[in-house]
Parts: structure tokens; C-alpha cells; sequence
């Protein structure tokens, strides 16, 4: 089950390279109160690994429906290979959960849960038979676990056919949605490898949902950072982690567990959320000032392909 | 500092002081494919008051299985022999009825899905509020007060707008500090926690862990702490047991098990996570899976992925050590790491 590949050359994300994922102004409101997503503009690059962070509820979930097209923004537009979008086919874009044994049918066999989108675009019994054994080996499992059920696969295993099936018809983007929040860490390390492994071997573009920040360091081109429906800064993966800017990523960052006891955190400045207006940060921002909280920043580049919207970084 | 502070202190008197738990010898058995099968075997722990134990090992390992046998949440068709120890009382033998008295009030458990253990119907706000009014028998406008209080203290945006919601409008994370909440309003004896941060981003994570760790200092209650993220052991638990394929196989203060691993497959899972040092590398991972629990291999059941086996480890287990217990043959020098 050990992964061929040998090391991955680093790759690089250019602001040149073509875009498959064009949104903009995405805003998406769920009832009254502050939207889920307030006016989110994103590229996603062809044959990038895009990483989104932020916290439980920032949106991260309802950006990547969006972006599949399997909810509406309520504002905004999304393009797929500049076109306006229709809901993406599967044979187009695919979505992996973190609870993949929740997203397996326990009453079918992990075959006939892969041949699932095959029969659906219409493939002859031999060839789905070929392409089930051929998916099942390139995610280190044997063609003969077709015919056994999810409940007899452990969390990483069932991960891995998850992604078999999202892998089936060949997609060209993935949403992966913390596929490795729920397992240990040597698992999480097969899966990060094998998702590594196939997105360089067919060229896939990936978003991918996490809230390790070294996970995504580690795994991604660029990270993008969500606070309460507002995007805070995005940039190279590796700057974000070793130099984050904004406010809000630089907590983020403070708070990654390094072998010692708790970090402290940056105080909770007292005082209720911003106006609509403002800034969702300003609420809990060690910087913020009064424009912060009737005036939302714009985003400003403070790098090479690296911008970020706060008000107290533009001087 | 972070404005953290102690939680709202109750109407009712001062709860008894709280006993430590200790489990010796516990066999969880469960119905499976190749009939009855044993899933958690010969396990034995202790866990003292204000004292926090982790449970850490592979998807499988049975880590929730351990905890829903302490609190008494075994799904059906599950034997269990052995002994779970809560102060002097016995919790194997207890009736459901009993169990029902002490669940919640004196045992909280919060599970690794934390959808489960809310009402999908009802707004979590009514549910928080529900558990708040019977364990501390104040009105019901205090008892709204006190919810809002505590779910700002977890770092929820807009308490009262969330409070109105039911469970599947909100995301996992938010389900999660809301079953947290309904787990401390009752001030238990003893808190077990399935992965209760795994949903949560690392701010938010430090400021649950640090919620948990006050609770268990300030309250002087064990806790044990299922996870999987060695640094969430090394942030917040003194105690760590390493289970593989059910069984112990390492188990002693975090300072030692996890600054100087002795079994092997310690010593990979502390090798694994992502590091500066191999940077969009290939990262270090353990080949192979633990065996099903009705093909476990007779000896030491990892000695199949394990570099260091050697043909005793495939007849018997060995077990050495007091403080720092350990079941290998062929541990690793006990260098530093
Ligand atoms: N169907 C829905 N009805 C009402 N509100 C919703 C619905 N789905 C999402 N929301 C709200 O939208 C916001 C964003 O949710 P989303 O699930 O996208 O967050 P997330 O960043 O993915 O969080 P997590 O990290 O916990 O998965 C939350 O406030 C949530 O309560
Ligand atoms: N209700 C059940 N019936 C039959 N087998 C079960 C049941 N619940 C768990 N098991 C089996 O018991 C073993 C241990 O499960 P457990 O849920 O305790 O693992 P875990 O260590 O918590 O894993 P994870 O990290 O994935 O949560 C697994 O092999 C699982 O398939
Ligand atoms: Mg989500
Ligand atoms: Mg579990």
C-alpha cells in the first residue's frame, strides 16, 4: 500500500497561469442576519492546490457548494473555464467529505458505490468493471475489497474510496472538503500523499478545506482565509505560515500547537460585532480602528500574488 | 490573556469532590462479520482527579469504544468484563436506570459527532437552556443569560441569533461548542471528550482546549481526551495511552511517551505529521492497516507494519515497565526526540 511516487518537485502557482475558477462578489445569505458569505472574489488556477482556512462557520462548506454549483449564491458569478456555470457535471468536479464512511451507502458494496457514477454516464458493465479495479488500485486498495462493504474499512480506508469514486469519470476539479480532519496522523499522511500522487499525475486543480495550518503548508500552493463570510488575505502557502499579514492570520498562526502548553491569544477586544459595513474581524482585531468598523477594507496586494483587506496594513 | 474566565458558577450547592476513574482488565466484545469478536482487549487506566488522560491511536483503534464503556453508552449487542472504577462505585454492573441518573449530571460525554447528541428539530438555544434550567434549577431568563454567556465564552459569533437556529443550519463546529456547552452546564464528575476539537480551527481549538483545561483544573475532575493530533496531547493532557488494534501499547506521562517514544509505532505516529523539514515532500507514513479485529495475528498484532519485528513478536506480547508501560520486544533506544 506504500505510495510509488517519490518526492514531488515543488510546484508553483503563477498570478499568469490560466484560471479555471472565476468568483466574484460571491455573497450568500441564509435567512436574516449577517450573510453565510459576504462578497468573496476568488481565482482558482488550473492545476493549483488552492487551501481554504478559517474558522467553523466561516463559510468554508458553503464557498465550495457554490463553486460546484450545487447551491446559488444569492449575488455574484461563478465561471468555469470562462464559462458562466450551469451545476458542474461529475465528470467535471467532484466534492470528498471529511466522514467518509457518511458518505458511503452501508447496504452497498464499495463496488457498486464507485460504479454508481459510471452506470449513471452510461458505461458498459466491462468497462465499469476495468475502471472500479483500476480505481481501486490507484488508491492502494485491491480489486478484490470491490466486492466488501464500508462498515469493514477503517476511517483512512474508506477516505480512500471516497476519493476512488470521486475519481471515477475523471474530473478535473476537486473540492476536498477536510478529508484528513478526522484521522490520525499516519493516515492523514497515506491520504495526503496518495491526493498529491493523483492530482500531479492527471494535472487536477484541488480546493482544499482544513484547519491544520501546517496540513495545508505542507500540502498546498496557496492558501486563501475566510473570516465570517469575508476573505481576510490570500496568498502563497508558505508565506501565509511563515509570515501571515493580516491580523486575523496572524492569530490563526499564533495558535498552532508547537509541542509547549496552550499559546495565549491575542485579547478578545470587548465591544459587539461590526456594522454590516465594516470589517468581520475589527470585533477581535488587536489593530483595529474606527474605519474598521463602518468601512470594509479592500483588498490590496502587500507581495507578489498576495493580498489582503485590512485597513492598518496600507501604511 | 484571553478573556476567558471561569465558568458561571451554579445556583445549586457544591457538588461532592470528584474521584478519580481507574478501568482494569476491560474487554469489549462485539457482534461482527465472523460472529464475536473482541475490539478492545485487557485495557486498564487510571485517570485522577484534575488530571487529563488522552487516548490516542489509528481510526479503529477503539478509542470511542473505550470511552462509551466508561459512560455506559456500549451500542447494543456489546459484552464487556473487566472493571470501570468511578471512586468506590462500579460502573460495569450499574442498570441502565442508574446510569440514566448519573449520565449528564455526574458522566458527560461529548461525542465525536456532534450532531448526534443535539435534537434536530429543536433550536439548540431551547436544548442549552432545557439543560441549564434541571441541573441548576434556576428561572428560565437566567438560565437564557447563562447560555449566552457560555457560548460567547466558546467564541460563537451572535449567541442569541445562533441560539434560535436548529442543528442543520449550523456548521459542524458550531454543533460542537454548543454539545460542549450542554456537557459542562451540568458541572459532571468526570468529562470524556471524542475528538472534541477535531472540527474546530486553531483558534478556536486553543480556546476550547484551554475551557477544558480550566473545567478539569478549577472543578478538580479527571478527564480523558480522545484525539488524534499528538500536539493537542502535548497542550493539554499529563497522561497519554497509545492504543493499536485495541490494545495498549504504550501508556505513561505525556513528557516521557511522547519526548522519548519507545514502541515503534509511537515513535512513527510521532514521525508523521507535516514538517518545515520535508516541505511538499513525500511524508513518512506507516504502510499498511491495522488488522480487522477477527484477523488479528496471534503475539504483537503490529509486528506485521513494524521494522523492528522480530519472530518472537508474532507468538507472544511483552509487557515491561510501571510508570511508563510498554508492550514490545524490540522497543527503540529510548533516545530523545
Ligand atoms: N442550510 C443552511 N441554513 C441556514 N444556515 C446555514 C445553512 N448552511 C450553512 N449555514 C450557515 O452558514 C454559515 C457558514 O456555514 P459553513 O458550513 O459554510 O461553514 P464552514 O466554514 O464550512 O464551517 P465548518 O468548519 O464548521 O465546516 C454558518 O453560519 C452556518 O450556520
Ligand atoms: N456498533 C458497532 N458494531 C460493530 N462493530 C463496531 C461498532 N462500533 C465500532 N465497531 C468496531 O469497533 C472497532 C473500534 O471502533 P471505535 O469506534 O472505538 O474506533 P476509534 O478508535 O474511535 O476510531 P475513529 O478514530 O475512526 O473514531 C472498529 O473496528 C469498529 O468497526
Ligand atoms: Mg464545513
Ligand atoms: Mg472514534
Amino acid at each position: 500500500m506504500s505510495e510509488a511516487a517519490v518526492d514531488m518537485p515543488p510546484r508553483k502557482s503563477e498570478l499568469a497561469d490560466p484560471v479555471l475558477i472565476r468568483a466574484r462578489g460571491i455573497t450568500r445569505r441564509f435567512g436574516p442576519g449577517l450573510p453565510a458569505l459576504d462578497a468573496v472574489t476568488l481565482d482558482i488556477r488550473q492545476g493549483e492546490i488552492l487551501g481554504l482556512v478559517g474558522e467553523s462557520g466561516s463559510g468554508k462548506s458553503t464557498l465550495g457548494r457554490i463553486l460546484l454549483g450545487l447551491i446559488a449564491a444569492s449575488e455574484g458569478s461563478v465561471t468555469f473555464d470562462d464559462m458562466p456555470m450551469p451545476p458542474l457535471r461529475p465528470t467535471e468536479a467532484q466534492i470528498v467529505f471529511q466522514d467518509a464512511l457518511g458518505a458511503l451507502n452501508p447496504r452497498r458494496t464499495i463496488g457498486q458505490s464507485i460504479a454508481l457514477p459510471l452506470v449513471n454516464a452510461g458505461w458498459s458493465r466491462e468497462r465499469r468493471a476495468d475502471r472500479i479495479s483500476e480505481l481501486l488500485q490507484s488508491v492502494g486498495l485491491s480489486p478484490s475489497d470491490a466486492a466488501r462493504y464500508p462498515h469493514q474499512f477503517s476511517g483512512g480506508q474508506c477516505q480512500r474510496i471516497v476519493i476512488a469514486r470521486a475519481l471515477a469519470l475523471g474530473p478535473r476539479f476537486l473540492f476536498l472538503d477536510e478529508p484528513v480532519s478526522a484521522l490520525d496522523v499516519s493516515v492523514q499522511a497515506q491520504i495526503l500523499n496518495l491526493l498529491a500522487r493523483v492530482q500531479a499525475e492527471a494535472g487536477l486543480t484541488f480546493l482544499f478545506v482544513s484547519h491544520d495550518l501546517e496540513v495545508v503548508r505542507h500540502f498546498c500552493d496557496r492558501t486563501a482565509v475566510l473570516y465570517r463570510g469575508q476573505l481576510m488575505e490570500t496568498g502563497p502557502a508558505d508565506e501565509l505560515y511563515d509570515a501571515p499579514r493580516h491580523p486575523y492570520t496572524r492569530a490563526l498562526r499564533a495558535s498552532v500547537l508547537n509541542g509547549g502548553g496552550l499559546p495565549e491569544l491575542v485579547p478578545e477586544t470587548p465591544g459587539s460585532d461590526a456594522a454590516p459595513g465594516g470589517c468581520r474581524f475589527a470585533a477581535r482585531c488587536p489593530k483595529v480602528r474606527p474605519i474598521c468598523l463602518i468601512e470594509r477594507p479592500p483588498e490590496r496586494p502587500v507581495g507578489p500574488d498576495h493580498t489582503t483587506a485590512c485597513h492598518a496594513l496600507t501604511d | 490573556m484571553c478573556a476567558l474566565r471561569s465558568l458561571p458558577s451554579p445556583q445549586t450547592k457544591s457538588p461532592a469532590p470528584a474521584a478519580g476513574v481507574e478501568v482494569t482488565g476491560l474487554n469489549i466484545s462485539l457482534p461482527g462479520p465472523r460472529g464475536r469478536s473482541a475490539i478492545v482487549r485487557d485495557l486498564s487506566l487510571s485517570c485522577a482527579p484534575g488530571e487529563v488522560l488522552a487516548i490516542v491511536g489509528e481510526s479503529g483503534s477503539g478509542k470511542s469504544l473505550t470511552s462509551l464503556a466508561i459512560s455506559g453508552l456500549l451500542p447494543e449487542g456489546a459484552h464487556v468484563t473487566g472493571s470501570v472504577r468511578l471512586g468506590g462505585r462500579e460502573l460495569t454492573t450499574l442498570s441502565e436506570r442508574k446510569w440514566r441518573d448519573l449520565r449528564g449530571r455526574e458522566v458527560a460525554m461529548i461525542f465525536q459527532n456532534p450532531r448526534g447528541s443535539l435534537h434536530p428539530m429543536l433550536p439548540v438555544g431551547r436544548q442549552l437552556i432545557e439543560v441549564l434550567r434541571l441541573h441548576r434549577r434556576t428561572r428560565r431568563v437566567e438560565a437564557r443569560a447563562e447560555a449566552v454567556k457560555l457560548l460567547t465564552r466558546l467564541g460563537l459569533p451572535d449567541p442569541q441569533n445562533l441560539m434560535l437556529r436548529v442543528p442543520h443550519q449550523l456548521s459542524g463546529g458550531m454543533c460542537q461548542r454548543i454539545a460542549l456547552a450542554m456537557a459542562l452546564a451540568g458541572r459532571p464528575r468526570l468529562l470524556l471528550a471524542d475528538e472534541p476539537t477535531t472540527a474546530l480551527d486553531a483558534a478556536v481549538q486553543v480556546e476550547v482546549l484551554r475551557l477544558l483545561a480550566e473545567t478539569v483544573a478549577e472543578e478538580r475532575i479527571p478527564m480523558i481526551l480522545v484525539t488524534h493530533d499528538l500536539a493537542v496531547v502535548e497542550a493539554v493532557a499529563d497522561k497519554v495511552l497509545v492504543l493499536y488494534a485495541g490494545e495498549m501499547r504504550e501508556y505513561g506521562p505525556v513528557s516521557s511517551v511522547l519526548q522519548r517514544p519507545r514502541h515503534p509505532y509511537t515513535v512513527a505516529l510521532t514521525a508523521s505529521g507535516p514538517s518545515a523539514a520535508h516541505r511538499r515532500g513525500r511524508l513518512p507514513q506507516i504502510d499498511g492497516t491495522p488488522p480487522a479485529p477477527w484477523d488479528r495475528p496471534p503475539g504483537c498484532s503490529f509486528a506485521p507494519r513494524c521494522a523492528n519485528a522480530s519472530p518472537i513478536c508474532q507468538t507472544e506480547l511483552a509487557e515491561t515497565g510501571n510508570a511508563h508501560r510498554l508492550r514490545c520486544h524490540n522497543p527503540a533506544e529510548a533516545a530523545h526526540v
